[in-house]
């Protein structure tokens, strides 16, 4: 099982091989557990809920994973992403409709996927925030509550007490911003993270 | 219209589009100069946002509770054929008697805890009615070396009308043997009621007098039909 690819794992996984789950979860437990204790902001018992959450639709889901749209990581992530984001909303009483949530935020590998493959090099957590940190802290805090926390469009908005087509832009040009400031650092960066290390 | 639709570019990278919003702006993007690149970019960084995580160690025992999660999770695949297969024997028919039956059962159990409590309600004894003492008569003994005696009171509640009986210095009762305490009216015997008698001899008898009896004779047997007590 050691030596088997992510991919040949998650086809044995659909085929309901209880050895292939677990091989995975060695493999991707601690990276499901560190985003889901950082959208939970460190409630360890809530991540667990969520690790629980994230391994049982990868076991029920119908869903195929495609390497060839990307890294299996960048798949869990948002596997892990909408279902942190549910959890959470729950949990703070805020009312979304679920179900039009799942429908209109599928798992990559339905829809728009193949942009993750441009993802191929993965970046360093440290990049990410050095990059995030030359935003400013109005574009942060947008990222933060629509990523992070959750927050709908709408909700920022009145949050923020600013019509919700400002929110919009201001988000688009931030993720714009932030795009620009990874790319042109990346060739860089790679040197930089060694320096670092 | 593009305009507006563009608009959705921020909605849809976020997952806020309905369903049908969502194959909308999908068309859009088929057409559009501008979104199908921007939203390629957005991806990019919506992507590598998850990766901005200071990776932590799961704890060791996580792992069997997540896995114990996952694969206890059949119980309630089997909980839903159970139900499939409740669905599959009862009709929709059978199934609206089966609640009116099942609402009646509630109805009626609901109704008998009401007047269980009521009887056990120690109030409903109580009577508003003041009782009053309408006769009262002598029981005694026709052999005069016992000091067997009883006393009976006729008591009337309300509408009701009630016997007390009280006895004293009553012989023992042995065995199986109780004493039967008999009303005389129309010329026959009515039984009202049987007793023990205490190691001191004593016993107590209450009885409800039906309506419109009026008996003429109280007496009280044992084994024997020769009254042990009859009314002086």
């Amino acid at each position: 099982m050691k030596g088997k690819t992510d991919h040949q794992l998650m086809r044995q996984i659909h085929r309901k091989h209880r050895p292939a789950l677990e091989e995975l979860y060695d493999r991707y437990a601690n990276l499901i557990y560190s985003f889901a204790l950082k959208t939970t902001k460190g409630n360890h018992e809530a991540a667990k809920d969520i690790v629980q959450l994230v391994f049982l639709r990868l076991w029920s889901t119908h869903s195929r994973f495609d390497p060839k749209k990307g890294e299996l990581a960048n798949w869990l992530i948002t596997i892990t992403r909408n279902i942190s984001i549910d959890y959470i909303r729950k949990e703070s009483l805020y009312r979304r409709h679920s179900d039009a949530y799942e429908s209109a935020n599928p798992l990559p590998d339905q829809k728009a996927a193949d942009v993750l493959q441009l993802v191929a090099e993965r970046y360093e957590a440290r990049q990410i925030r050095h990059a995030q940190s030359q935003l400013t802290e109005l574009q942060r805090r947008l990222i933060t509550r629509l990523y992070w926390e959750g927050y709908t469009l709408k909700e920022i908005a009145e949050l923020e007490k600013e019509p919700i087509g400002t929110v919009k832009n201001r988000l688009h040009q931030a993720l714009k911003k932030l795009h620009h400031l990874l790319a042109d650092g990346k060739g860089g960066l790679k040197d930089g993270s060694k320096n670092m290390r | 219209m593009a305009a507006k639709t563009c608009d959705n570019l921020i909605p849809y990278l976020a997952g806020e589009l309905t369903e049908e919003e969502a194959a909308q702006f999908q068309k859009h993007l088929k057409h559009c100069s501008t979104c199908p690149s921007e939203l390629k970019e957005l991806q990019e960084t919506w992507q590598m946002l998850g990766h901005a995580i200071d990776e932590r160690q799961a704890p060791p025992e996580m792992k069997s509770e997540v896995m114990d999660f996952v694969f206890s999770r059949k119980k309630p695949s089997r909980l839903a054929a159970n139900l499939a297969s409740f669905k599959h024997y009862f009709s929709p028919v059978t199934a609206v008697v089966m609640i009116v039956l099942l609402i009646g059962c509630i109805g009626l159990f609901w109704n008998n805890l009401q007047l269980r409590e009521t009887a056990m309600e120690p109030e409903a004894w109580v009577s508003e009615a003041p009782m009053l003492v309408t006769n009262s008569f002598i029981l005694r003994s026709n052999d005069p070396s016992t000091e067997a005696q009883g006393m009976v009171y006729e008591i009337r509640e309300g509408n009701e009308k009630k016997l007390v009986m009280v006895f004293q210095n009553m012989p023992e009762t042995k065995g199986q043997t109780v004493y039967q305490a008999w009303l005389l009216y129309e010329g026959n015997r009515h039984n009202c009621g049987t007793f023990h008698v205490n190691e001191n001899g004593r016993a107590v008898l209450t009885y409800r007098l039906p309506a419109k009896v009026h008996f003429e004779d109280i007496e009280i047997t044992s084994d024997s039909d020769s009254p042990i007590l009859k009314t002086l």
